[in-house]
């Protein structure tokens, strides 16, 4: 009796409990034990994903993004609902979907965005051409990615805060489709 | 051959190898298939055959599904918790601390007689024995066979370098 004879289906189970217990890192090292493990394991990570069971490196990912909603939630312009929709495997791209995006057209806005976040991955360029329903987003990798934290203090002062993310903990190539409302 | 595991209203299962069991209902139901035939066939002195488990991994399966006799029965709201929970209990440990064949025997019993508890811990146990492995150990482990091409693993471990950096 080989591991290879269980059903796929529980194959990926597996798979999905190697996410939860040890990371997503794992799952990407089965890929190179043979061929069917690469062809399963794509979807154990859509899955892990779907079922919020990211962490290391993938869950600073989502943090990642998660400091975007933080600040955005902070200025108060819109909120950021981050959902993975697939995994391409051809493209080795994860494809969210970004939904509930409410947009002040506001140039004020997106100029403080951008000096606010101090960030370079073109992304407020995509969310504010307003003219698109469906936009694509491609994170490119970078070793370190700054970004700035911005608080009040006991007095209700606002206080910027900056920090570095290590982004080469986050995953790279992710495909982010954007769905903008108007 | 009959094999006798308590008391109480019983039913009899037949292994592949034509071994019968004969096993409290409450026990039996543990696994979804056989409580679903229970209900609906009444009782009945005729026995379930289980043409997919022989009499080596019934006995093991019952032996568990006796140990969780009393456990609530898992309904399909339960399914995330149990399988957030990356714990095994020290009992279920004990229990699939054995060799490679059987604990897949038992995952693939768990599988098709639909004990999803018994299945999350197979799985759980297997995915253990993975964790933290190269995939030249995880070969070695379970006995893969590598099929891809020298080209076709440096093509992937350079394609997965970036999941790899910390």
């Amino acid at each position: 009796m080989s591991l290879l004879l269980l059903p796929n289906e529980t194959l990926l189970n597996v798979f999905l409990k190697l996410i939860e217990m040890g990371g997503i890192r794992d799952v990407f090292r089965v890929q190179r034990v043979c061929k069917l493990w690469r062809s399963l394991s794509p979807a154990a990570i859509v899955d892990a994903f779907k079922e919020g069971k990211l962490r290391d490196g993938w869950k600073s990912s989502v943090t990642l993004q998660d400091h975007y909603k933080e600040n955005y939630s902070f200025i108060g312009c819109f909120n950021i609902d981050i959902k993975l929709k697939s995994y391409d495997e051809e493209r080795k791209m994860v494809q969210f979907e970004l939904e509930d995006i409410i947009i002040i057209k506001n140039e004020a806005m997106k100029r403080h965005l951008n000096t606010f976040m101090n960030v370079d991955l073109n992304i407020f360029d995509h969310i504010f051409n307003t003219g698109c329903k469906e936009i694509e987003i491609i994170l490119i990798k970078k070793d370190k990615l700054r970004y700035k934290k911005c608080y009040k203090n006991e007095s209700g002062k606002q206080v910027k805060v900056e920090n570095t993310l290590t982004y080469s903990q986050a995953p790279v190539n992710a495909l982010i489709k954007v769905l903008l409302t108007n | 051959m009959t094999s006798e595991s308590s008391e109480g209203k019983k039913v009899t299962l037949k292994s592949c190898d034509d071994v019968e069991f004969k096993v409290e209902i409450p026990v039996a139901s543990r696994s979804i298939l056989l409580k679903n035939m229970i209900e609906d066939v009444g009782e009945t002195d005729q026995s379930i055959p289980l043409p997919n488990v022989n009499e080596k991994v019934l006995k093991k399966v019952l032996e568990w599904c006796q140990h969780h006799v009393n456990d609530p029965q898992p309904t399909n709201d339960d399914d995330d918790s149990r399988r957030r929970n990356t714990e095994i209990d020290d009992w279920d440990q004990r229990f699939l601390n054995v060799e490679q064949d059987m604990l897949f025997e038992i995952i693939l019993a768990a599988n098709y007689l639909d004990i999803k508890p018994l299945l999350d811990i197979g799985c759980k146990t297997v995915a253990n024995m993975i964790k933290g492995k190269s995939p030249e150990e995880i070969r070695n482990t379970f006995n893969i066979v590598n099929d891809f091409t020298p080209e076709e693993e440096e093509q992937i471990r350079k394609e997965n370098e970036w999941a790899e950096d910390r």
